[in-house]
């Protein structure tokens, strides 16, 4: 007679525990696929505005008797040019890149920032894509939340993005 | 025997109000996690729609750069003259607006007038009789023509900031 009991209790108690687990394994799937979604770049309309703007900036560096814009002064970059004062295009853009995000980006209020300019142009054979690198600037702690933007604009046969990563 | 079925029905409730208990607890969980994610995306939302306002202001013809420049950039030479004009009291629905030029940086605050333009870095274009404001800002281009020898386009990147009225 107690064996029967102390059966049918453990047989409860077995019963128990497989409505907990299942329950559990439900909310653990429900969770994955509601929390789990990658949630990728955070994509920011004011980082992408800063970008696109700073694109028209008339900088110092001056090749065939025109102050280049920032757009401009990467392909020059690119082309690996110099300035009429016999500045390196690249020292020039990087030099504006610099005061850009350190005066709109302040370090003390953002962890960090990373900006990657590069070119995507034509491969050696025709599906493939050249990836170069024109300008990388890391400055600060890059770890955490960031907020992110990137734009392109396209000087055919290449086309040239400005990423930018801001670290909050 | 009676007293045992009782008892099973008593056991059987309490199993019930854990398993309900659980759920509810759980669920509870979720909720405030989805709820949290959720005011995060109606802040980002809002903070998009403000941005998309000053966004839509800078690509409106009264600020707008001439053809050739594209969005994003605002025409210096025709905000010094749209400054404080009684035509556009009612035009704009907003509490104020204000365009600041950030990049190269200036030490100190100078309003823009006929007078002292372009030695200048503040232009107040609009201010109603709205008190309780808040505001936001989208990064644009601020271009205006300069002769030298050739008339060109020189910008520098700037802010404009738009006030509303203050909900809540």
């Amino acid at each position: 007679m107690m064996d029967k009991k102390r059966k049918k209790g453990q047989e409860e108690m077995v019963g128990f525990a497989l409505i907990v687990i299942i329950v559990t394994i439900v909310i653990v799937i429900f969770l994955v696929f509601s929390l789990g979604k990658p949630s990728g770049i955070e994509k920011s309309l004011e980082v992408e505005n800063f970008l696109q703007a700073a694109g028209y900036i008339t900088t110092n560096c001056n090749i065939g008797g025109e102050n280049l814009n920032v757009k401009k002064l990467i392909v020059a970059c690119k082309s690996n040019e110099r300035c009429s004062d016999g500045a390196d295009a690249c020292a020039a853009l990087k030099s504006v890149f610099i005061e850009l995000l350190e005066s709109n980006w302040d370090l003390e209020y953002y962890n960090g920032h990373h900006l990657l300019i590069y070119s995507i142009g034509e491969g050696e054979t025709a599906d493939e894509e050249e990836i170069i690198p024109i300008l990388e600037l890391k400055n600060g702690n890059l770890t955490g939340n960031y907020q992110g933007g990137d734009i392109l604009f396209p000087v055919p046969p290449e086309r040239f993005h400005i990423n930018l990563k801001v670290y909050f | 025997m009676v007293k045992k079925a009782q008892f099973k029905i008593q056991q059987m409730t309490f199993m019930i109000a854990a398993v309900f208990l659980f759920f509810i607890i759980a669920g509870l969980f979720v909720v405030n996690i989805q709820f949290r994610n959720l005011k995060k995306q109606a802040g980002l939302l809002e903070e998009n729609q403000a941005i998309l306002l000053a966004q839509f202001l800078a690509d409106s013809p009264e600020f707008k750069c001439n053809v050739g420049l594209g969005s994003y950039c605002i025409d210096t030479d025709k905000l010094i003259f749209l400054m404080n004009r009684p035509a556009y009291k009612n035009f704009w629905p907003v509490a104020y607006i204000k365009v600041v030029r950030i990049y190269p940086e200036s030490t100190s605050e100078v309003f823009c007038t006929k007078e002292n333009y372009p030695d200048c870095n503040t232009y107040g274009v609009y201010t109603s009789n709205v008190k309780d404001t808040t505001s936001t800002g989208s990064y644009v281009a601020l271009c205006r023509k300069e002769k030298i020898d050739i008339v060109k386009d020189v910008c520098d990147l700037g802010k404009i900031i738009i006030g509303y009225r203050a909900i809540g």
